[in-house]
């Protein structure tokens, strides 16, 4: 068994990624009698970074490699992790981290337990729980091996204050060559929803015929993004970058209305912190309607469409 | 230039329930589908194939039922389909899916190319091909949106990345993962489906791979799940509102004004 905690700080471009102050949280939260580490791999410019109070930092220097080079990342990160031999490895559950970390496991050979919600410490057992996806249950899972290795899903424990690192240490290390060439980056049109203030979340219960253009006239009148339910994403209706909930986005909008919405579980976890949620749907005994603040059985096409005339009309 | 496709068929329906005693999940309803993410992968193998003349192999690892998500596969395109079956196999973690299935591809063929969904519906860990790619010692690019040029050692891809598309080269042999969404479908048509029973699935069990069964399966899971319990209700009831759809759509907007003061 290892010992101390260490934390991924994923970055790109030198620059941190600012979740990485929230898995700090998590980490002060387990209150484990463990030094905590945060790492990372890139230059000395990210020490200043990744500065908290009680928590030591460490970057892996690596001149010869480049972002996307996961398989070569991952032999640098696994060795890294043996010499430091930590008891846990917390990583945020981004898209990029998820797919070096799984290649770290196999090097490591351990297990990696992914997107989990809530960490804690019970008589000296680190647990988590997640959801079980794809249902309305919550499963508690423990790793039997060393280090443990979780992922933990962003936008859930709040940003932890900057201060002063115990410790600072840059250690250079040799990639490996990898088989990824990174060429160019290009922007790409994608309505982000993580940011917006207002947005309406779509589900199944909305979908009929042409109920899509009655939602997009309505996100156009409020000004609001639009995302939605698993099943509007494996149809295609919407983008996956616009699904809320585990597997998509987690949103922190000011105002969240739900159209035909059933509530489960995995998709009301996506939205957080929002000032109105306001449910429509027509079976009343929908879920959502024990989540949501305001509630009205109606049907969403005409209560979209409603909306969207008073708006107009508001607007003059 | 020879393609193997892994697909997952998962459950169509997300209701469960959770049995008192044994606190398993329990599917309620029990209507299989492909993962949609690896019909997305599997459409760009067919697209390769039908570019490059390259052969696609498609596995799944299973029981039986799980056939249906290769005859499937094999009426969208695939050459030959691998049915990855045995009981040593179940009740893995995705490191462990990963193992049985990185060793049955080995046992049939040496791949230019692996492509996987980038996530699976009902698991969503995402873990798998990066996992295949890393016991493979292959390099690989998750959350592929576009395949572009394909030459015999490289090939060209587009990944979201931040709401960029980044353009990476990657060397060859090699593993992709095809974002859900990433392209349309090929739907089977009703021709190709009956043509697709009348083909073989290879099976593929420990017999000829010979892991270790303490390293696979429930036996070799290195995440355990300790128990499993239903989210408890919040106890929360919304406040309802009434009326026509225009009145209810007068309140919400009040609402709205007020949130925004």
């Amino acid at each position: 068994m290892g010992k101390g905690i260490f934390i991924y700080a994923e970055q790109f471009d030198q620059c941190a990624e600012p979740f990485t102050a929230e898995l700090v949280t998590a980490v002060k939260q387990l209150k484990a009698n463990e030094p905590v580490t945060v790492f990372a791999v890139g230059d000395e410019t990210l020490l200043p970074q990744l500065q908290w109070d009680d928590v030591a930092v460490k970057v892996i220097s690596c001149s010869n490699l480049s972002a996307f080079q996961e398989d070569a990342a991952a032999v640098v990160v696994a060795d890294f992790l043996k010499q430091e031999d930590p008891a846990y490895v917390i990583v945020p559950a981004t898209g990029t981290a998820k797919s070096l970390f799984s290649r770290v496991a196999v090097l490591l050979d351990v297990g990696l337990t992914a997107d989990c919600t809530e960490l804690s410490m019970e008589d000296g057992n680190f647990i988590q729980k997640k959801p079980a996806f794809g249902s309305e249950a919550m499963v508690i899972t423990e790793e039997t091996d060393s280090p443990a290795m979780v992922t933990v899903i962003t936008g859930i424990y709040p940003p932890c204050e900057t201060g002063k690192a115990s410790s600072e240490a840059v250690i250079s290390a040799e990639a490996p060559a990898s088989g990824v060439e990174f060429i160019s980056v290009e922007e790409q049109e994608v309505d982000s929803i993580v940011d917006a203030e207002y947005l309406l979340s779509l589900g199944r219960g909305a979908l009929q015929g042409d109920s899509i253009d009655t939602a997009k006239a309505l996100a156009d009148a409020m000004g609001a993004a639009i995302g939605g339910t698993r099943p509007l994403v494996d149809n295609g209706t919407i983008p996956f970058e616009q699904q809320i909930g585990q597997t998509g986005c987690t949103v922190h909008p000011k105002v969240c209305l739900f159209f035909g919405v059933s509530g489960a579980i995995q998709h009301t976890e996506g939205v957080r912190d929002a000032k109105l949620t306001v449910a429509v749907n027509t079976d009343e005994n929908a879920g959502i309607f024990s989540f949501a603040d305001y509630g009205a059985k109606a049907d969403s096409n005409e209560v979209m469409a409603a909306l969207t005339a008073k708006l107009n009309q508001m607007k003059g | 230039m020879r393609i193997a496709v892994c697909i997952k068929q998962i459950p169509a329906n997300d209701t469960v329930e959770i049995d008192p005693v044994t606190h398993r999940l329990i599917r309620i309803d029990t209507e299989m589908t492909v993962n949609p993410a690896d019909l997305n992968a599997l459409t760009e193998a067919v697209h390769l194939k039908q570019q490059t003349g390259a052969q696609v192999d498609v596995y799944t690892m299973g029981a039986d039922g799980a056939k249906a998500a290769l005859y499937t596969a094999l009426a969208i395109g695939a050459d030959e389909a691998y049915l990855v079956t045995d009981r040593a196999f179940a009740g893995g973690d995705t490191l462990g899916t990963a193992k049985v299935l990185a060793a049955a591809m080995q046992s049939v063929a040496q791949y230019d190319l692996v492509i996987c969904g980038a996530l699976a519906s009902d698991g969503a860990t995402g873990q798998v091909g990066a996992m295949l790619a890393e016991i493979l010692k292959i390099p690989s690019v998750t959350e592929v949106k576009k395949i572009g040029e394909t030459a015999d050692t490289s090939v060209t891809v587009y990944k979201a990345w931040k709401g960029q598309l980044a353009q990476l080269r990657m060397s060859l042999p090699g593993l992709l993962t095809v974002s859900l969404g990433a392209n349309k479908p090929i739907l089977p048509t009703l021709r190709n489906q009956m043509k697709a029973k009348k083909k073989t699935i290879h099976s593929i069990t420990n017999e000829e791979l010979a892991l270790n069964p303490e390293e696979i399966g429930l036996q070799g899971a290195k995440s355990i799940v300790t128990d499993t319990y239903l989210r408890e209700a919040s106890g929360k009831q919304s406040m309802m509102l009434s009326g026509t759809a225009e009145e209810i759509a007068d309140q919400i907007v009040e609402l709205m004004q007020k949130v925004g003061e």
